[in-house]
């Protein structure tokens, strides 16, 4: 088993390194960062070797990925200082082009498609490694997610795990996905191993992600909740949009330390 | 014109075990043989255009050399945005192989009648377009795409377009094709319907060389500076496309900066639906794409 007690630590780190981020750019989404987090430290710092591959479907979620990219070594200093300035390469979504972001996503629904072609590819070339991806509740309203769960299932992609950040928001409503209608509609596609966890524990995550008994695509279902880890910002849309002021962020920072 | 592009593909996927072909359920009976032969290098990815743009993107990026395949307006408006965000931004070498350009599908209703499909696959930044007039010019610029390290459209009739084209030499991807020559007038044009744009060169140059006509079967990038030489001395320069002015548009935007000033007259689809079902000449008779109304307006001009 693999020691995880240090992830807890890292990732109250990378909160309170996210909270400034968010307050000195002026960058939305720090809820959305939040929720998904810790199924993203855990795929980069315990998961992921050096065949497999991950994508962002929701590109929103940028800096958390940004964060743990550099946490990990991936997105050096001189890039990642960058973000929030005029011609910075780190966008509020990602760009195409840096190491460690395999496409420019940001518009949902691009994300799980994407996974398949490179899976499918891995396959046809009897490759062996993972490909993660990522995808929020929400997304999962879009057609061209549905389209590609059902051609993943058809096609019996084992090498794909597909993660959804279940945070019961999308941008202006409750998700029209909430986790019974998720694995309702990857089961009726065809999906038969779907776990649902606790996007607060890592062992977990891990666990989920980790597993070696493979059958089919995977899909992972991480209970969350938007801006997980602080208390007083968690469950609340404006997190999807607003960045904290200092005063906010300092509060936050303060509720986070004492636990 | 796609049974020039089917034979082509067998070829490259006999040579290049990258070579990969997605469908979205269409190609019945033209890629049996493929789907026979190369059972794990065809995928029927079922009525999922936007799916196959993305799968065809993350193929792309794990260094597969993807054909994807459908009808024009499914795959290339439906899956816009994939294509896009996914396949363009990245400039991976997709492509992108619609059929049933402009009318040749008439008869199966508006839903099938791509008009527009020129500007907006040139829309698309590192989109290169590739607009052949006859099965000759699919092979050859077939052949040459393997070296274009961009994604690329290419247009398909599927009406049994004729050989026009007598020899393979002076087809080259990126580059103009001089049909005729001639001193008084300039016919550019682009597609299928390069054929009545050669056929109205021919008759008027039976006496003598008046009609220099010139095909775009490579639309983007567009080769401007050949339009700008060929204009220069003309007396009146024509388009002849299956498109609603894409054609027409760009090659206005030449004239801009040629020496000369001549007259101009565009034959094009106009900016509406047929609302009929019909043949694909009798549309473009329609609309005055024809030989006998081109000929009909330059002897009004030239008087």
């Amino acid at each position: 088993m693999t020691n995880l007690q240090d992830m807890y630590d890292i990732a109250t780190r990378l909160r309170k390194e996210l909270i400034t981020k968010h307050m000195e750019t002026g960058m939305a989404h720090i809820g959305s960062d939040l929720s998904c987090l810790n199924v993203l430290l855990t795929l980069y710092a315990k998961v992921m070797g050096e065949n497999d591959k991950f994508i962002l479907s929701k590109g929103h979620a940028a800096l958390a990925l940004y964060s743990v990219l550099h946490y990990v070594g991936i997105l050096k200093d001189d890039i990642y200082s960058t973000l929030g300035q005029d011609g910075s390469l780190l966008g509020e979504h990602p760009l195409y082009g840096i190491d460690g972001l395999e496409f420019a996503t940001g518009s949902l629904g691009h994300g799980l498609p994407l996974a398949a072609g490179m899976a499918l590819a891995k396959k046809m070339s009897s490759e062996g490694g993972f490909i993660y991806v990522l995808l929020s509740d929400g997304e999962c309203q879009e057609g061209s997610t549905l389209e590609a769960m059902n051609f993943i299932a058809r096609e019996r992609l084992d090498n794909l795990i597909c993660a959804i950040d279940s945070n019961l928001w999308q941008a202006y409503d409750r998700t029209l996905f909430q986790i019974d209608k998720v694995r309702g509609v990857f089961g009726a596609a065809g999906w038969e191993d779907i776990r649902v966890i606790d996007g607060r524990k890592f062992e977990d995550i891990y666990n989920a992600l980790a597993d070696g008994n493979r059958n089919g695509p995977r899909l992972v279902i991480s209970k969350s909740i938007m801006a997980l880890g602080v208390k007083s910002m968690e469950d609340q849309l404006e997190w999807h949009y607003r960045p904290p002021t200092r005063e906010q962020a300092e509060r936050f920072i303060r509720e986070i330390e004492e636990g | 014109m796609r049974n020039a592009f089917v034979k082509e593909l067998i070829e490259q996927m006999n040579v290049d075990k990258n070579a990969v072909l997605l469908t979205a359920d269409v190609g019945w009976n033209s890629f049996d043989h493929i789907r026979e032969k190369y059972p794990d290098r065809f995928v029927n990815m079922g009525l999922s255009e936007q799916s196959m743009a993305g799968v065809a993107a993350g193929m792309a990026k794990m260094g597969k050399n993807v054909f994807m395949y459908s009808i024009i307006p499914f795959m290339l408006y439906r899956a816009f945005e994939q294509i896009r965000d996914d396949i363009c931004y990245p400039d991976l070498p997709v492509r992108l192989v619609g059929t049933g350009a402009s009318f040749s599908y008439g008869e199966a209703g508006s839903t099938h009648q791509p008009f527009e499909d020129l500007r907006i696959a040139s829309a698309l930044p590192n989109m290169v377009v590739l607009s052949p007039s006859d099965p000759r010019e699919v092979e050859v610029l077939f052949k040459r795409m393997k070296d274009v390290k961009h994604p690329v459209y290419m247009r398909l009739g599927r009406t049994g377009e004729p050989i026009i084209h007598n020899n393979h030499d002076n087809i080259v991807l990126g580059k103009t094709l001089k049909l005729t020559e001639g001193k008084d007038i300039l016919i550019v044009s682009t597609g299928f319907v390069t054929k009545v744009a050669l056929e109205v060169a021919k008759i008027l140059n039976a006496k003598d060389n008046v009609v220099e006509a010139i095909e775009m079967h490579t639309f983007m990038p567009f080769d401007y500076e050949s339009i700008i030489d060929a204009a220069e001395g003309k007396k009146l320069v024509i388009t002849v496309e299956d498109n609603n002015g894409a054609l027409e548009e760009k090659v206005a935007n030449a004239l801009l900066k040629a020496k000369t000033r001549s007259r101009f007259i565009s034959f094009k689809i106009p900016d509406q639906f047929t609302h009929i079902a019909a043949k694909q000449n009798y549309i473009l008779r329609s609309y005055g794409i024809s030989v006998d109304n081109i000929i009909k307006q330059i002897r009004t001009v030239m008087i």
